[in-house]
Parts: C-alpha cells; sequence; structure tokens
C-alpha cells in the first residue's frame, strides 16, 4: 500500500470533516423560510456541482497536455478527472431532483440550466468513459480529443440552456446567505475539495500503477 | 501538397463516387423521409400538431440522418486503408478533415432540401416565411454537428466497438447545435415569428461553429498520427 | 432565490411553486428526501472508495508477484 498511503491523511480528513459536520448541519442550521427542511440538500448539492465542473476542466487540461505532449502522467490524470465528473455529476443529478420535488412540485424541469447543463455534461464523460473502456488500442489519444471537446463545450451548453429561462436559484444567494448557512457550505464545500483532490490524486496514482505493470508484463515476456 | 488542396481533392473524391453511386445519398434520403413519417404518426393528431414539433421533427431528423451518413462516409475509408495513405502528406492533415466535412455537409444539405418541404407538408409548417432566417439557421446548425461528428468518425476509424460509439460519444457534445436549431427555428416558424430570438440562437450557432472548427483543426493531425 | 420566493408566495403560503402540484407536494414529507440524498451520497461515495481501494490492492499485488517472479521487470 505504499502509493496510497501518502494520501490516505488527505482522504481521511476530507471525509471526517463531513462525517463530523453533517448530522450537526442538517439539524443546526437554519431552515429557509421559502423552500423548508428540503433546502438543507444545498450543503452537500453545491460543492459536489462544483467539485464536477472542477473535474471537467481538469480532464480538458489534461487531455489537451496528453495531445501535445503524449505524457502518461497527463493521460492518467484524464481518465482520473473524468470519473470524478461523473461521481460527482451523479450526486448532483441524484439530489437536484429530491430538492426539485420539494421546491418546484416537479422531479425534473428542464429548462432549468443547471441541472440540464449537468445531465449533459455527465453524458458528456460518460462518452468518455465508455471510449475508454470499449475503445480498444489507441483510446488513450482518442478519449483525449473527447475530452478536450467535451470540457470546451461545456461553456456553450451552459449558454444554449440558458438563453431559455431558469428556475434555479442564482448564485446570488451564496452571498445573501445568512452567516450561519454560509459558513456550514464553506465548510463543506472545504471538505469536498479534499474529498475531490485526494480520490483524484488517488485514482491517477492507480491508472499509473496500471501502466507500470503492463510495462512490467511486457518486460516479462522478453 | 497544401490543406486546401488536399482538401478540395478529397471532397471532389467522395462527391464523384457519390454521384456514381448514389448509395448514401439514395439511403440517407430514405431514412430522414421515414424518420418524419414516423413522427408524423407519432404526433399529429388530426388537424392538431403540438406547437413545437415540427421544428424539433426537422432537427432529430437532420440528426439521425446525419449520423447515419457519417457512418457510411467513413467506412469507405476504412475498408479501403485510403485514410493511411491521406494522412501520409503532414501538412496536408487538416485538409483531410476539411476535405470529409465538406463531403459530409453536401450530402446533409441536400438532405435538408429534402426535409424542409417534407416537414412543411407533413405539419402545415410555414417554412417559407422567412427562408433567410431558416437556410442561415440550417447551414450553421449542419456545420456544427457534421465538425463534430467528422472529428469523432475519422477518429474511430480504427477503433473498436466503432458502430456503437459513433453514435454514442458526439450526441451530448452537438446538444447546443440541436437546443439551438430547435429553438431559432420553432421562434420562426410560431404564429408570430420573433425574429430577433432567432438571430440570437444563430449567433451562438455561428460561435459554436467557430470553436469546434477551430478545435476540430488543431486536434485533428495530433489525434490521427499515430 | 427572488423569483422564487415572489412566485411562491403568490401562489400558497408554503412557497411551492406549481398550484396544480400542491396537492401531491403537500403529502410527501421533505425530510425522508433529505436523509435520503445524504444517505445516498454517502453510499455513492464510500462505494467509489471502496472500489478504488480493491483495484489499488490488486495492481500492488499484480505488481509484487512481477518483481518477484523477475526482479528489476517493474523498473523500466
Amino acid at each position: 500500500m505504499r502509493i496510497a498511503q501518502r494520501f490516505v491523511p488527505f482522504l481521511l480528513a476530507g471525509a471526517a470533516v463531513l462525517l463530523a459536520r453533517a448530522p450537526l448541519m442538517i439539524e443546526a442550521a437554519p431552515i429557509e423560510s421559502s423552500m423548508g427542511v428540503i433546502q438543507k440538500i444545498f450543503y452537500f448539492h453545491v460543492p459536489s456541482a462544483i467539485m464536477a465542473f472542477l473535474a471537467a476542466f481538469v480532464c480538458g487540461g489534461a487531455s489537451a497536455a496528453y495531445l501535445w505532449k503524449r505524457g502518461k502522467g497527463a493521460d492518467a490524470l484524464a481518465v482520473a478527472a473524468a470519473e470524478m465528473v461523473v461521481l460527482f455529476g451523479f450526486i448532483v443529478l441524484f439530489t437536484g431532483p429530491l430538492w426539485a420535488r420539494k421546491a418546484w412540485g416537479v422531479w425534473w424541469e428542464w429548462q432549468d440550466v443547471r441541472l440540464t447543463m449537468t445531465l449533459v455534461m455527465w453524458m458528456i464523460f460518460v462518452a468518455y468513459l465508455l471510449l475508454r473502456r470499449f475503445g480498444g488500442p489507441g483510446s488513450e489519444v482518442l478519449s483525449a480529443a473527447a475530452g478536450l471537446f467535451g470540457a470546451a463545450l461545456v461553456p456553450f451548453v451552459y449558454v444554449s440552456v440558458n438563453y431559455w429561462r431558469t428556475l434555479h436559484p442564482k448564485t446570488t444567494v451564496v452571498n445573501t446567505l445568512p452567516p450561519d448557512m454560509a459558513f456550514v457550505l464553506r465548510w463543506s464545500m472545504l471538505g469536498f475539495l479534499l474529498l475531490f483532490v485526494s480520490l483524484l490524486i488517488v485514482r491517477t496514482q492507480l491508472e499509473l500503477a496500471r501502466y507500470r505493470l503492463e510495462e512490467a508484463y511486457a518486460g516479462l515476456d522478453d | 501538397m497544401s490543406a486546401v488542396r488536399a482538401a478540395w481533392l478529397i471532397a471532389r473524391k467522395d462527391l464523384v463516387i457519390e454521384a456514381r453511386s448514389r448509395e448514401l445519398v439514395a439511403t440517407t434520403l430514405f431514412f430522414a423521409a421515414s424518420c418524419v413519417l414516423v413522427f408524423a404518426f407519432a404526433f399529429v393528431r388530426g388537424r392538431d400538431v403540438p406547437a413545437d414539433a415540427p421544428a424539433a421533427i426537422l432537427w432529430i431528423a437532420i440528426a439521425f440522418s446525419g449520423t447515419l451518413a457519417l457512418t457510411r462516409a467513413f467506412e469507405r475509408e476504412r475498408q479501403g486503408e485510403t485514410l493511411r495513405a491521406l494522412l501520409m502528406a503532414p501538412s496536408a492533415r487538416a485538409g483531410v478533415y476539411l476535405g470529409k466535412l465538406l463531403g459530409l455537409l453536401c450530402l446533409m444539405f441536400l438532405v435538408e432540401a429534402l426535409l424542409v418541404p417534407l416537414v412543411a407538408l407533413f405539419f402545415r409548417a410555414p417554412v417559407f416565411d422567412a427562408p433567410g432566417y431558416l437556410a442561415a439557421l440550417l447551414v450553421a446548425g449542419t456545420v456544427g454537428f457534421a465538425a463534430v461528428g467528422t472529428l469523432f468518425a475519422a477518429m474511430l476509424v480504427r477503433a473498436h466497438s466503432r458502430d456503437v460509439l459513433l453514435p454514442v460519444l458526439p450526441y451530448p457534445m452537438t446538444v447546443p447545435v440541436l437546443i439551438a436549431g430547435v429553438r431559432g427555428t420553432a421562434a420562426l416558424l410560431a404564429a408570430e415569428p420573433n425574429f430577433d430570438v432567432a438571430r440570437a440562437w444563430l449567433a451562438i450557432l455561428v460561435f459554436f461553429d467557430a470553436t469546434v472548427v477551430l478545435l476540430a483543426l488543431w486536434t485533428f493531425a495530433p489525434v490521427m498520427s499515430e | 432565490m427572488r423569483d422564487l420566493t415572489t412566485d411562491a408566495q403568490a401562489q400558497t403560503p408554503e412557497g411551492f411553486v406549481s398550484g396544480a402540484q400542491t396537492a401531491a407536494a403537500e403529502t410527501l414529507p421533505a425530510t425522508p428526501l433529505v436523509y435520503i440524498a445524504y444517505s445516498g451520497i454517502w453510499l455513492v461515495l464510500l462505494l467509489y472508495v471502496f472500489m478504488l481501494w480493491r483495484k489499488l490492492q490488486r495492481v500492488e499485488k499484480d505488481l509484487q508477484q512481477v518483481s518477484s517472479a523477475r526482479p528489476g521487470a517493474d523498473r523500466r
């Protein structure tokens, strides 16, 4: 466990931050006046969304780096980041409708920018992972192109859905939050950031270890 | 060999082959028409047509036919191993992309020339009221769709599971095109056409096209050189 | 947020947007949904970490096997 041992502390720190706070958050945070208890989902929903988008850009950057330099590290990072998008994106898409059902009365709303955009972005990176898995030899390069395109087009998805109307609470809600809620949100954000970074590192290390294994096998055949 | 010359040669080759065999054209046109027919059965109820249905159906038919054409267009290259030969000349690589894109665009415009009157006929849509705007939307949208599709089709020529991956991969990325195309066309076909809305969507499409084509030209050479 | 509240306040005292769905929304209590949300998140995260852990262990084991079968093979 040489590789992971260095990063386990980060993982534990992130998890501990979340674990210690979550029950307290749920009970103690003030109930938001217009939406009621259901709004408390947002303490995990919002950081997850931010991590998902962050991961998308990391994947895009790493893909570009791989396309031009062909470094194994860049490719490993790209795969790891793509998995992060799918993981955190799933959390957003799972908690979103739960919130929406109470807040707006419907499970899904197409004209909501963020929900639709997250779904499309999620699908782009699921397609990325499918390509990795089923594309056969040489799929690292192909998926790098897919990752780069995917990340670059995410803003367009935002713009096009946004030109519809949006029901989603506007971003200004974060600035106008009462201090208690803002604090809890920042705490949660920190926890998710730690979690994201440590998962990303561990997953990248896994991919790099796999490369070493392949090379070791190849060396064995000589 | 410059990129432009390569593009022209490739596009001409594709079009000449197509003109002789008419295989792609015939099958794609028929497929597009069947699409519209199926949607007609699904949506038209006596005299009632749901408000934005014609716009949506037009673009869905374009997307589906486009994917069909894409798959077939690169099949030819794969079987003939011509792609590898084409890519030998480094200066011409971008030209290969442009040439295939041009060939695909010609085919798709032809399909749209059939689709638009069909949709007008089956759904009683006033498509000829604003032909300029509609044509602009169609051109911009098709370029965006084809640009993404051509890149992925070229990328996947030698990949496993190509047949399944080619439809799957570009679709989420062409969502902006579909949204913009449908909403823009719907604005034009509405009872009171809203030209400002159509113009805005057109602008989004043009930006999208520029971004995608630029990105594709950048990444085509690195991706295809193995 | 303001759009939502003005809309909501205009319609029902509880603050739900859609009038037609008010009946359905009222009978669906919010608190279980919150618990479902949080437990779902934890489940997904723990599952992923567990999967990562297992894969990492397997790769490490294989690497050790290869290096013992042929010392130095895993170094480039």
